[in-house]
């Protein structure tokens, strides 16, 4: 496509479909009301002197999809792993601002992180599974919080497994290495060890991006059927998947939250010119 | 650059590869192969009768009918040694005194041959030390000492301008005209009759103790003391070193403080062994006290000490190689930083700490100089476990030294010293093959 060409598809007829596509018909919650799950509050975010997270102000509600869509390095993974702390590991990430979790600072002097991390669980957009048995994999977070018992264990890692949809795909191998399994599966399998431990978020950061279509469409069933029962929160570059998997959307520029709304509003109704832009495709 | 060039380049560098790579394995070749071809002689040999008489007396082991049999056998042809002796002892007694004082002496030479030969002639008094009660127990050792009893070293130094040179004259010449000139034929023609040599594998070389320092016997007590010193090198540092690897890795903030511990470590590594050893010496020994004296423990403690950088070395390479998302994944699931350690970095870093440690055992079990003064004697027993802590041991690395250099009969027993020398570079061997398979195993199960 030339430039000229690219310039002809803004007319605005051509902006409307553009944006229709995104939608899919059936999708019922458009808006609604619900109890806040995670605050931020003028929150920010700083690698060393760098502000990379500006002044995010939201209420991300319970029992909600949430996307987050934006620019590369528009801060999308960082505000996503501030909220379980999984950016303590970077000694020069720090904070300004609050993050309230269940009504709790996260960032809070006397704040547990490790009982944080087990109620706000997280899929990496690389499939990490450990370097041990499928079983040993999915068992992993409920021995650390102390089930023992072989049966328990055994219930607990078939139930993770059938909500992922691998159960049946790995019943038969549950002592085989987890790292041979191919892509698709140990994303989905990544899915099941965090849902092991029984968390009430999920934060998914660009879990399809390495998955062909086939498993990507796998782990977007997970979440239409995850919805209800977990607050989700989901990054990715997709507009599609944004569209097709969430009730809310946020988006990020530079660090600077445009725009966060309904989906349905955010892709058909745009605020923000910029927002509008992003959407449509003028950059990616 | 041309491509003509850059595959000339190319070339020449593969070239300039291949070739150190095989002056190496040729460097190898010359250090590696006399160890192996005359270590194994220590093991498989031509033994003589002398060589089971030994074995019998010493340590009780062999076939007391045949050997009895064998004995008669060579007594036989013994026997008539001994009568020649006898005349001829009879036969100088006639001569005349100054006859006498010329061949008194050269019959002592023979004697003497005689006796390092078949071992204490009739009417000797019983020897002291246990080399001198056996005959040569090895053939390949019988057949110079018969050289020795044939011939007598001349030096010729008629030439003031080269070096003296040596040469052989036959003593039977110098005994024509007596009754003794019939002896040198006869022993020449009838020594395997009276030495009886047999092709021997002698597994005891690894399993008994010495006799007579070296001089007889196997080198069990260096095994043993080499193993006692490299285990409990081993069972102090290896500890040591992963705590302090996961301690550098995982929680020690970056400073001055931190940065001049990890050089202090690096430091240490490159220190030469001897002074590892004084430095036991005189902390271990002299102002801790752990031992009166030499002891293992000393020596373990000190080879601890020098083994521990290359330790904390190779666990801390081992564990920064754990992929992050690793430790991200299991943080995730509400782990601990310690839970996250040992249950996920550290099993993921195995393979690397443990041929970390393999490695520095091998190393512990070759270093000389660090136990020197800490806990090689140079001849003893095996020692029992409970005696770690106050006696002293043998080592293969010492004995090779000492048996090479500062043994009293260094050049009679140079098949013992290569023996050790084999037996430690297959131990080190070993140790290196079974890290390799060991790492190999886990690094499999990890990638499933
Ligand atoms: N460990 C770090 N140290 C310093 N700066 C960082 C670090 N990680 C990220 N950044 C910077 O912070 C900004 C936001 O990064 P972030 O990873 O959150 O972007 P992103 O929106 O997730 O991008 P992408 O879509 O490419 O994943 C970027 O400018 C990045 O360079
Ligand atoms: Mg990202």
């Amino acid at each position: 496509m030339t430039d000229d060409a690219s310039q002809n598809l803004q007319s605005s007829s051509v902006k409307r479909a553009t944006r229709e596509m995104y939608l899919p018909p059936e999708r019922k919650i458009v808006a609604g009301g619900g109890t806040p799950h995670i605050v931020a509050k003028e929150f920010s975010i700083y690698y060393g002197e760098f502000e990379a997270v500006k002044k995010v102000s939201a209420d991300i509600l319970s029992k909600y999809v949430t996307a987050i869509i934006g620019p590369s390095g528009c801060g999308k993974s960082t505000f996503l792993r501030s909220i379980n702390r999984m950016n303590d590991l970077i000694p020069s990430c720090h904070t300004t601002g609050a993050l309230l979790f269940d009504g709790e600072d996260v960032y809070g002097k006397f704040t547990d992180e490790v009982l944080l991390r087990k109620k706000v669980g997280m899929v990496f957009q690389k499939p990490n599974p450990f370097p041990k048995s499928i079983f040993d994999n999915i068992a992993y977070g409920p021995r650390l919080h102390g089930v023992n018992d072989k049966k328990k264990l055994m219930e607990i890692v078939e139930r993770s497994l059938r909500k992922a949809a691998l159960w049946d795909e790995v019943c038969d191998r549950l002592d085989k290495n987890a790292l041979g399994l191919s892509g698709g599966q140990q994303q989905r399998l990544c899915v099941a060890r965090t849902l092991a431990v029984e968390p009430e978020v999920l934060l998914l950061d660009e879990p399809t991006s390495a998955l062909d279509p086939k498993a990507t469409a796998k782990i977007e069933d997970l979440i239409q059927e995850l919805r209800g029962s977990y607050t989700i929160m989901i990054v990715t570059h997709n507009m599609q998947q944004a569209s097709r998997v969430s009730d809310y959307t946020m988006f990020f520029y530079e660090g600077v939250l445009v725009e966060h709304a309904p989906t349905a509003q955010l892709f058909i109704n745009p605020k923000d010119s910029m927002t509008e832009d992003y959407i449509t495709g003028r950059f990616s | 650059m041309n491509l003509g060039t850059r595959k000339i380049l190319d070339r020449s560098f593969t070239a300039l590869g291949i070739g150190s790579i095989v002056i190496m394995a040729l460097a190898l070749m010359i250090v590696i192969v006399p160890i192996v071809t005359n270590g194994i002689g220590a093991l498989f040999f031509t033994g003589t009768v002398e060589h089971r008489k030994m074995l019998f007396h010493e340590f009780k082991r062999g076939d007391s009918q045949k050997l009895t049999e064998e004995s008669a056998s060579a007594e036989r042809y013994r026997a008539k040694v001994y009568e020649m002796l006898s005349g001829f002892e009879a036969e100088l007694e006639t001569m005349a005194p100054e006859k006498k004082r010329e061949y008194q002496p050269k019959y002592t030479e023979v004697r003497t041959a005689l006796q390092a030969l078949l071992g204490p002639l009739p009417g000797d008094p019983e020897p002291m030390l246990t080399r001198f009660k056996y005959g040569q127990t090895r053939w390949e050792k019988a057949e110079a000492k018969l050289h020795d009893l044939l011939y007598e070293v001349k030096w010729d130094n008629s030439d003031p301008n080269v070096m003296s040179k040596e040469y052989f004259v036959s003593r039977a010449i110098s005994f024509e005209g007596t009754s003794l000139v019939k002896l040198f034929p006869y022993v020449e023609n009838n020594i395997s009759k009276m030495l009886l040599p047999e092709f021997t594998f002698y597994w005891g070389f690894i399993t008994d103790s010495s006799v007579d320092s070296h001089f007889f016997g196997g080198i069990w007590p260096e095994i043993q003391g080499t193993f006692f010193l490299a285990v409990g090198a081993m069972l102090f540092a290896f500890p040591l070193g992963v705590i302090a690897a996961v301690y550098f890795t995982e929680y020690a903030r970056p400073g001055f403080f931190n940065s001049m511990l990890r050089s202090a470590n690096s430091t240490l590594a490159g220190v030469p062994s001897i002074v590892f050893g004084m430095f036991g010496l005189a902390f271990f020994i002299n102002t801790l006290k752990v031992s009166e004296s030499k002891s293992v423990i000393a020596g373990a403690l000190t080879l601890a000490i020098m083994i521990l950088p290359t330790i904390i070395r190779a666990a801390e390479e081992a564990i920064l190689a754990v992929p992050k998302t690793y430790r991200e994944a299991s943080l995730s699931l509400g782990s601990t930083k310690w839970n996250t350690i040992v249950t996920v970095i550290l099993p993921a870093a195995l393979p690397g700490i443990l041929t970390g440690g393999v490695i520095s055992l091998g190393r512990a079990a070759g270093e000389t100089a660090p136990i020197i003064f800490t806990a090689a004697v140079s001849v003893g027993s095996a020692i029992g476990l409970a005696d770690v802590f106050s006696s002293p041991t043998p080592a293969l690395s010492w004995n090779i030294y000492n048996l090479a250099s500062e043994h009293e009969a260094a050049a009679q027993i140079r098949h013992v010293q290569y023996g050790m020398a084999l037996a430690l570079v297959s131990i080190v061997l070993l140790l290196n093959l079974s890290a390799i398979v060991l790492r190999a195993r886990i690094s499999k199960k990890l990638k499933g």
